[in-house]
């Protein structure tokens, strides 16, 4: 299962998936203590060429799945996605992954843990991945942790670059609001200061058309981003969700209320409305 | 006003792939070659519902249905209701997926499958047509000609054969309504599996 052993996929053998991709459950701290959290991300390394899928995964494709294994009283919370970036051919737009990307979560111990030594955390984690062709695959993963009194220091390291590109909760001073005109949004961001470029990946299918180039208009106090509307789009929505990704790598949840052009009342009432 | 123009001009351009595949419209017409060399057109099935289904016998998510069978009941299902059902491979030669009219014969045999036909699509004119983005990528077109269902054919897009049982099937569902002379609920969902293997 080395990574020099990736082979060259051929159009018509199924190369077993496992060549082409490798899954590892990985701990942020050495230890675990009782009563709290630890890290935990499954990192998944690719072969040149090959991707795999954000939560939207865009016009193909599906994001990985993992179900956890874990002692009792341990409890996992949801996991932490990183954006995704735009996997662009010729008819299609994916969002997803290329080289590495790890997924991460927090595991909670329980406040009492009988005397152990070890405990043992496992995972099975299902995926796509695709090139010119898809391949599923599936493997078990495990990691097992020393339980100690005390919370085990926390390392700088990979999971600080991973976290770094998990979306934050945008600023309190922003403002996001999409205005519906006919065949696109308007998804207009006041962050107090200017953006010069963004991208926005939708969190739900069949909002926007993924292949749709997005205009992205720098303001003094933000940015304004004209997004093609979904061919699948049949109903009004009353919220734009996604992340927004900076130049400098920083991404954003941005969750904006849409009005309809022409109409000066927003869609959903609670929206809050500025002038 | 020569730049405005300009703009003009490459609006529209840009819009008109738009126009082609929203449901609830006119489904684009196309003529089509099956695999054993018979034209079909699509304005000679009116008057009947037409089921069309992208298909790439490779692809895992097609595999799916196909080795588990679901895929030919449905088929069997419906054709033995009237309804005309077009499997069509947009594959590129050399690409994945992409297959002779003599292959395609011996897996439709192989695998008991039975749609109306399966049309040849080299040149991806029908898939490009509909936009169609995944295999599968599934539409249901009325006895009027327009389009009332684009979309999955399940609401569980993986390429496990398990999730089928409790999976809810969007055509059967779409299909059920649209014979019986209603409304389709559900009429646009996200297809989901391999991208299209177009050529490039």
């Amino acid at each position: 299962m080395g990574i020099a052993s990736f082979a060259t996929p051929q159009a018509r053998t199924d190369p077993p998936s496992t060549n082409v991709i490798q899954v590892t459950l990985v701990a942020e701290r050495e230890s675990i203590a009782p009563g709290h959290e630890s890290w935990v991300g499954i990192r998944f390394q690719l072969a040149k060429g090959w991707h795999i899928y954000w939560i939207n995964p865009g016009d193909s494709g599906d994001p990985p799945r993992v179900q956890w294994r874990l002692p009792p009283g341990f409890k996992a919370g949801p996991l932490q996605w990183p954006h995704p970036e735009r996997l662009v051919t010729k008819y299609a737009v994916d969002y997803g992954y290329a080289d590495e990307v790890m997924l991460l979560a927090p595991i909670r111990a329980p406040a009492k843990l009988a005397a152990r030594n070890q405990v043992e955390f496992a995972a099975t984690v299902k995926w796509v991945v695709c090139r010119e062709v898809c391949l599923p695959g599936k493997t078990e993963v495990a990691l097992s942790l020393p339980v100690t009194p005390r919370a085990a220091s926390q390392p700088a390291g990979s999971f600080e670059d991973a976290r770094k590109r998990v979306p934050e909760r945008a600023p309190a001073r922003w403002r996001a609001r999409a205005l519906a005109e006919q065949n696109e949004f308007v998804l207009a961001i006041e962050a107090g200061e200017p953006i010069t470029s963004a991208v926005f990946f939708p969190l739900q299918p069949r909002q926007i058309e993924n292949t749709a180039e997005q205009t992205a208009s720098a303001q003094p106090r933000g940015i304004e981003l004209r997004l093609r509307k979904s061919e699948q789009l049949l109903r009004p929505i009353a919220r734009l969700q996604g992340v927004l990704v900076l130049p400098s790598g920083k991404s954003y949840l941005i969750d904006a209320p849409v009005t309809v052009a022409g109409n000066t009342t927003p869609t959903e009432q609670k929206s809050r409305k500025k002038s | 006003m020569k730049r405005l123009k300009r703009i003009l001009v490459l609006t529209l351009l840009l819009a008109l792939p738009l126009l082609a595949v929203r449901v609830g419209e006119t489904a684009p017409e196309f003529t089509g070659t099956d695999s054993n060399g018979k034209t079909h057109k699509l304005s000679d099935y009116r008057g009947k519902v037409v089921v069309l289904e992208w298909h790439n016998q490779g692809c895992p998510y097609t595999k799916k249905h196909y080795e588990s069978g679901n895929m030919q009941s449905l088929q069997k299902e419906w054709t033995a209701k009237g309804v005309v059902w077009l499997s069509v491979i947009s594959s590129a030669p050399g690409a994945q997926g992409y297959v002779t009219a003599a292959a395609e014969n011996d897996y439709l045999k192989r695998m008991n499958a039975a749609p109306t036909a399966v049309l040849l699509d080299p040149d991806g004119n029908i898939g490009h047509l509909y936009a169609a983005k995944t295999t599968p990528h599934m539409y249901i077109v009325d006895p009027s000609g327009a389009l009332v269902y684009n979309g999955a054919i399940d609401d569980h897009p993986s390429t496990d054969a398990g999730d089928i049982p409790s999976s809810k099937n969007y055509v059967s569902a779409a299909l059920r309504e649209v014979t019986a002379g209603k409304k389709v609920t559900e009429a646009a969902t996200r297809p989901y599996g391999c991208s299209v293997k177009y050529k490039e």
